[in-house]
């Protein structure tokens, strides 16, 4: 099934081959998986979005008409069920401390001071990003989960392409700002 | 050789989002997806379930509401000489919505009330089976009509006021004694 295109497998589903839709899971769970993460920041979270996506999209297979790459659907509506998510207020505050990715140390040949010195400024930029508006920092977030490129990126958010890029580097720039000004 | 030019700021900033996007969904994959899907149909049958029970609660009240009409003819027959408004004697006791389970009762009633109030309008009277009356016979007393109101006894004579001849005041009628002090 790796070697079998998209819109293969999306044919073959629809006439019913649940190893079709099976492999479908298996190739996008990631993507979907990050996209529901840049919105909610809460892996638990985005795992119970991914679930749904892919229910949601079982269900209305028959929609999907192939303008934008199955992967950007698949993404839209896990998009679309995290901002529901965030509305209902389920998204709760990101407990770096809990993210098992979140507390490894960032170099391991460094000593035990460099490397603590290391993670808590890590822990910094982290703070910063969550203070980052919205906008922002969703943007900014999808871009780097390197599942997207700024295209599906505007389709997703229903913007320009164009207000992606600015918005990347508006974060990007915000961050500097206050992360300069911290250290100084 | 590039990445050693660029800004430590940026380079941190970008190993914080790595960070943060890495990973894979640990639950999630094609067997879950699978059997949730098949579970679906049985959530959505379970779903129903609540709604059944109130459907059935609806027509155990409205078949209560029936039998405890049709039971008590001594309400309809206190009630013959009665305006067909007063005849609501569960309302009587229940105001609508105060308790959920009073109010379905009340409405269960008062539907089941309807076919009687026609009977009565009729002049039709209910045979009277005591044998069937579990509850003590509710007895409405009639209420009259009131006298349609009329304006015409509010009428009131105008107002007069007696003339009264007041003198005008003049310096030369004032009297210029002084009143002698206490």
């Amino acid at each position: 099934m790796d070697c079998v295109t998209d819109e293969e497998l999306v044919r073959r589903a629809r006439e019913g081959d649940p190893e079709a839709f099976d492999a479908i899971v298996e190739r996008h769970k990631g993507a979907v998986f990050r996209a529901a993460l840049a919105a909610l920041r809460h892996r638990e979270d985005a795992e119970d979005v991914t679930q749904e996506t892919f229910m949601t999209a079982y269900r209305k297979l028959d929609g999907f008409r192939g303008d934008s790459s199955l992967r950007t659907w698949l993404s839209s509506i896990a998009w679309n069920r995290s901002m529901d998510a965030r509305r209902r207020g389920r998204n709760r505050s990101w407990l770096h401390l809990d993210e098992p990715d979140a507390v490894e140390l960032p170099s391991g040949e460094a000593g035990p001071e460099q490397a603590a010195l290391a993670a808590s400024v890590h822990a910094r930029v982290r703070r910063e990003i969550d203070r980052l508006p919205e906008t922002l920092r969703d943007t900014l977030l999808l871009a780097s989960s390197g599942d997207h490129d700024y295209a599906s990126i505007a389709a997703l958010l229903g913007v320009r392409e164009g207000t992606v890029k600015s918005r990347v580097f508006e974060a990007r720039a915000m961050l500097r700002m206050v992360l300069q000004e911290a250290s100084r | 050789m590039r990445a050693n030019l660029r800004d430590p700021l940026d380079v941190q900033i970008d190993e914080v989002l790595a960070e943060m996007m890495a990973g894979e969904p640990r639950r999630v994959n094609a067997a879950s997806v699978r059997a949730a899907i098949e579970a679906q149909p049985r959530r959505a049958a379970s779903r129903v379930g609540p709604w059944l029970a109130i459907a059935a609660v609806l027509v155990l009240a409205f078949t209560f509401g029936i039998r405890t009409r049709t039971s008590s003819p001594g309400s309809s027959l206190a009630t013959a000489g009665a305006p067909a408004s007063s005849a609501r004697p569960v309302a009587e006791g229940a105001a609508p919505g105060s308790r959920p389970e009073t109010a379905l009762v009340a409405a269960a009633t008062f539907v089941a009330v309807q076919p009687t109030a026609a009977r009565r309008r009729t002049g039709a009277r209910t045979p009277v089976r005591e044998e069937l009356s579990p509850f003590p016979r509710l007895e409405i007393a009639s209420i009259d009509r009131p006298e349609p109101l009329a304006f015409g006894s509010l009428q009131a004579d105008a107002l007069v006021v007696a003339r009264m001849d007041i003198a005008p005041l003049l310096l030369t009628t004032l009297n210029q004694e002084q009143e002698p002090h206490p």
